[in-house]
């Protein structure tokens, strides 16, 4: 059993304002398969969150992480829809 | 009826240049005079040829003048110039309580126009609330006019303690619109969970299939027109890998260097298939 690297503590947010969840979701939304070389947890992260908002609530507004989705992602993660 | 003296326009212009400007009560008084004996369309002409002073001015000079008619305390209140044009337009049934409460602070000593507010406010919050202490009915007349729920609460919350510092009816006042601002925050934040939770508990979106490439077929003696340019290309690629990568990064896109890379994978696990299927001792 291999060892747990150590954590650290971070905000939805931050994981949502990443290039590879905002990557993930849109590969998700365009039908682009599961890039397996992408090692990323974001990445991943992205694209369950893609199965979870609706396809009009858009990542960002006038370059700000959209308040709605921040709140949905927030929910989800509560749920542990995402881990 | 006896007729008064009628004063021509000319003489009336001559005694208003004669009074000093701050006397807003007289030179009113005589506007007031003059605009009575205009014919419809001379006034404004008469007024910009004899003065330089805006229409705006002169309005404010006759209101005056005609306030001090309703109210002749108003001469000898020692008030500035700006109070007196405040005063045409409060409302009319504000103003017997407006002059009475400016009487009591003007009538010796000379009111700032800070100060001067306040007492009109005063003034105002008396008229519509009784007695109550000075800072109460400041607030009170502050928050006259408006109709939203919690301006109600604070009119309310005022009566009932009646704050007699500045200081404690305003921070009444900011308390009560703090509260209403809480209550605001809470009925959008539930609202928006309202809306996480009907997202969450329904429907997935509707997203597009995953489009997985065509899976190749293989076969050693397959013949096919593309098989020399692969070899080429493999040999060319094998060649440059040991160059810096850096060289390469910007000719082609992310999404064409993938599809590239899933094409050589399908054709090593392609590969690796063909091992499995000719180790010697497997079951056809």
């Amino acid at each position: 059993m291999r060892a747990q690297i150590p954590t650290q503590k971070i905000t939805v947010a931050r994981i949502m304002a990443s290039a590879e969840f905002a990557r993930g979701l849109d590969d998700a939304r365009k039908g682009v398969p599961f890039d397996w070389r992408n090692g990323d947890w974001n990445y991943e992260r992205g694209r369950l969150f893609a199965h979870i908002a609706p396809l009009g609530m858009p990542l960002r507004i006038d370059g700000h992480l959209n308040p709605k989705a921040v709140a949905l992602c927030e929910a989800a993660f509560d749920r542990e829809l995402i881990i | 009826m006896k007729r008064k003296n009628v004063r021509s326009l000319d003489t009336i212009a001559v005694n208003i240049n004669q009074l000093e400007r701050g006397n807003i009560i007289d030179i009113g008084d005589l506007l007031l005079e003059a605009k009575s004996q205009c014919e419809r369309g001379d006034w404004l002409k008469w007024l910009t040829c004899e003065f330089d002073w805006s229409v705006d001015t002169a309005e404010r000079y006759m209101g005056v003048a005609a306030l001090n008619a309703k109210f002749r305390s108003l001469r000898n209140l020692k008030i500035a110039a700006t109070t007196l044009y405040a005063l045409v337009y409060q409302e009319q049934d504000d103003l017997p309580a407006i002059i009475d409460e400016l009487a009591k602070h003007a009538s010796k000593t000379r009111l700032s126009p800070r100060d001067a507010r306040r007492v009109i406010k005063i003034g105002i919050g008396r008229r519509q609330y009784g007695d109550h202490p000075d800072a109460t009915l400041v607030q009170l007349a502050e928050l006259n006019g408006w109709s939203q729920a919690w301006h109600e609460k604070a009119v309310a919350a005022l009566l009932e303690r009646e704050p007699d510092t500045d200081e404690t009816a305003s921070a009444l006042v900011n308390a009560m619109a703090a509260q209403q601002k809480a209550e605001e925050a809470k009925i959008e934040d539930d609202a928006e969970q309202e809306e996480v939770e009907s997202i969450l508990d329904g429907a997935p979106p509707d997203l597009p299939p995953s489009i997985t490439p065509e899976p190749q077929k293989f076969g050693a003696d397959t013949e096919w027109e593309g098989r020399e340019p692969f070899a080429d290309a493999v040999t060319a690629l094998l060649r440059l890998r040991t160059k810096p990568v850096g060289r390469f990064v910007g000719r082609f896109s992310p999404s064409e260097l993938r599809e590239v890379a899933d094409f050589l994978l399908a054709i090593a696990s392609g590969a690796a298939e063909i091992a499995e299927h000719d180790r010697p001792g497997r079951a056809a």
